[in-house]
């Protein structure tokens, strides 16, 4: 199923009863409003609490914020298209070829990438 | 509604009583995605609005599906009536399909269960949707109030109901678990 919501942390939260506070807590910080700004998506989260609620709920990052997730991905799409258009230049060898594979079908994703609210 | 279909669409459930309102979203018919019981004081019909609004421009629902109350077999306080018409009025505004269900359709579709009170209608539910076991309030002794979880019990009952008249396979799975 497509995810249509920028976060799911707050449902992932909620299944498992965990407060806003006991989360944060777990996170390494003492207030609750650092998770209330990841559920609302105000604030983007890092590497270590995306991974925490990761390793803590036993779902993908990407599922969880996928909102970052597609940011990070449509961001990575302009400078691919421009390094497409460096490779297309050269010498079409095998590793030539290798890397517009990949970068043709991250921007083929970064297109397709659903618009979330 | 839009030309989503109906298993991925956003589907918000209100259920109104004394305190505020329950409220639960699904993302398909197993895909509980919030919930809650959001508290209001007496008659306060600004901020229900406002609490209505912020769910309805937060989640951007495709359908809200609250309880028909304007059949004779279903007696409701005028002030939850009223809270109800300013819902359905407000998720217009917000163009936001209404769907309404009696509670008879909401008994008709749990009768497996044997749920006609509140009480085993949220009883049911715990049983289809076992993640809100942790939210089903300890059984009400007869001198004391409702609690008001037992809103979001409602709410989550019409959604069921709403999901059940859009997929026979759906309904079918419910009256045979």
């Amino acid at each position: 199923m497509t995810s249509r919501l920028p976060s799911y942390l707050r449902t992932h939260r909620l299944k498992s009863g965990l407060s806003q506070r006991e989360l944060a807590f777990l996170l390494g910080v003492q207030s609750g409003a650092k998770v209330s700004r990841y559920e609302r998506l105000v604030r983007t989260p890092n590497l270590h609490d995306a991974f925490a609620c990761q390793a803590l709920f036993g779902v993908a990052a990407h599922e969880i914020f996928p909102a970052a997730f597609h940011a990070v991905e449509e961001a990575l799409v302009p400078p691919a298209r421009i390094l497409v258009a460096q490779l297309s230049q050269e010498v079409p060898t095998a590793e030539v070829e290798q890397k517009l594979g990949l970068l043709l079908a991250l921007i083929e994703q970064g297109d397709d990438a659903p618009t979330l609210l | 509604m839009t030309g989503i279909p109906y298993q991925e669409s956003l589907v918000l459930s209100v259920a109104p009583n004394s305190y505020g309102f329950g409220f639960v979203l699904f993302e398909g018919p197993h895909t509980p995605i919030d919930w809650g019981v959001r508290y209001l004081a007496h008659g306060d019909r600004e901020n229900l609005l406002l609490k209505l609004d912020a769910l309805l421009s937060w989640y951007q629902p495709d359908v809200l599906v609250v309880e028909d109350c304007a059949t004779r077999e279903r007696r409701r306080a005028t002030r939850v009536r009223r809270m109800l018409r300013d819902i359905v009025s407000r998720s217009a505004r917000h163009l936001v399909e209404t769907r309404r269900f009696t509670r008879a359709e909401v008994r008709l579709l749990l009768s497996r269960f044997g749920a006609t009170t509140k009480r085993e209608i949220a009883e049911a539910v715990v049983e289809i949707l076992p993640e809100f076991s942790v939210h089903l309030p300890p059984k009400r002794k007869l001198w004391l109030p409702e609690h008001p979880r037992m809103s979001m019990f409602e709410a989550i009952a019409l959604s069921l109901t709403y999901y059940a008249t859009m997929d026979d396979d759906f309904r079918t799975a419910l009256i045979k678990v």
